[in-house]
C-alpha cells in the first residue's frame, strides 16, 4: 500500500486544530464474502429497521445499519423502499 | 458398394447365444472386458472421481452455503456466518473478528 501510515489523520489535523477525520467504509462482514454485497445492503436496511422498531430511535448501535446501507444501497432504492414502507407495501419483513 | 454398405448397416445382428445379447451390445461393463481391456480402467477411475468431485461440491453447496435454507425454521442462513468461513479460499480476509453488525435483539 502506497500509504503506510495506517490511516491516521490526526497528526495533519492536529495542527491546524481541525476534529479528526476519519475516512471509513463498510467493514468486512463475514456472512457476505463475495464481491456481490447486495445481500449485505438489503439485509443491513431490513437490520436497521428491525433496530428502530425493536429498541427505538434513538438506540445508537442501530446507526451502524444505517452507515452500512446508505454507503452499500444505490440511493434508488433506498428511496424506493422507503416509500414503500411508508405506503405499507413493503416486502421484507420489519 | 453404397447399397450394400447401407443394406449391411441396416440388417440384423449376426445370431448369437440370447444370453449374450447384451454384452454384444455394451461391451466393457463387466470385469472380464475390463481385464482384457486395461485401458477402460483409467477412465472408469478418473470418471467417478470427477463424479464424485462434482456431486460433492454440489452437496457442500446445498448443506452449508450461507444462503441455502431447508426449513423454515432457518429464515436467514447468512447469521450462521457471523464469526465463519465458508469459501476454500478467502485471500487473505481476516475472519477472527467477525460480523461489526451489532446484535441488537
Amino acid at each position: 500500500m502506497a500509504d503506510a501510515d495506517n490511516g491516521d489523520n490526526s497528526a495533519a489535523c492536529v495542527e491546524s486544530g481541525e476534529e479528526e477525520y476519519r475516512m471509513e467504509t463498510v467493514p468486512f462482514d463475514p456472512r457476505f464474502p463475495n464481491m456481490n454485497q447486495t445481500k449485505h445492503c438489503y439485509v443491513s436496511f431490513l437490520d436497521y429497521h428491525r433496530c428502530i422498531k425493536a429498541r427505538g430511535e434513538d438506540y445508537a448501535p442501530c446507526q451502524y445499519f444505517q452507515r452500512v446501507f446508505r454507503s452499500l444501497c444505490p440511493n434508488a432504492w433506498v428511496a424506493k423502499w422507503e416509500e414503500q414502507i411508508e405506503a405499507g407495501t413493503f416486502a421484507g419483513k420489519i | 458398394m453404397r447399397l450394400t454398405r447401407l443394406l449391411r448397416f441396416s440388417a440384423k445382428p449376426p445370431k448369437q447365444d440370447p444370453a449374450q445379447d447384451w454384452r454384444w451390445k455394451f461391451s466393457g461393463l463387466t470385469w472380464k472386458d475390463m481385464k482384457k481391456h486395461y485401458a477402460i480402467i483409467p477412465i472408469y477411475v478418473m470418471t467417478i472421481i470427477a463424479g464424485g468431485m462434482a456431486g460433492g461440491y454440489v452437496y457442500r453447496l446445498a448443506s452449508k452455503h450461507p444462503e441455502v435454507s431447508w426449513t423454515k425454521a432457518n429464515p436467514e442462513p447468512w447469521n450462521d456466518y457471523r464469526a465463519r468461513q465458508y469459501k476454500f479460499v478467502s485471500s487473505g480476509r481476516d475472519y477472527s473478528k467477525g460480523s461489526s453488525a451489532p446484535p441488537y435483539k
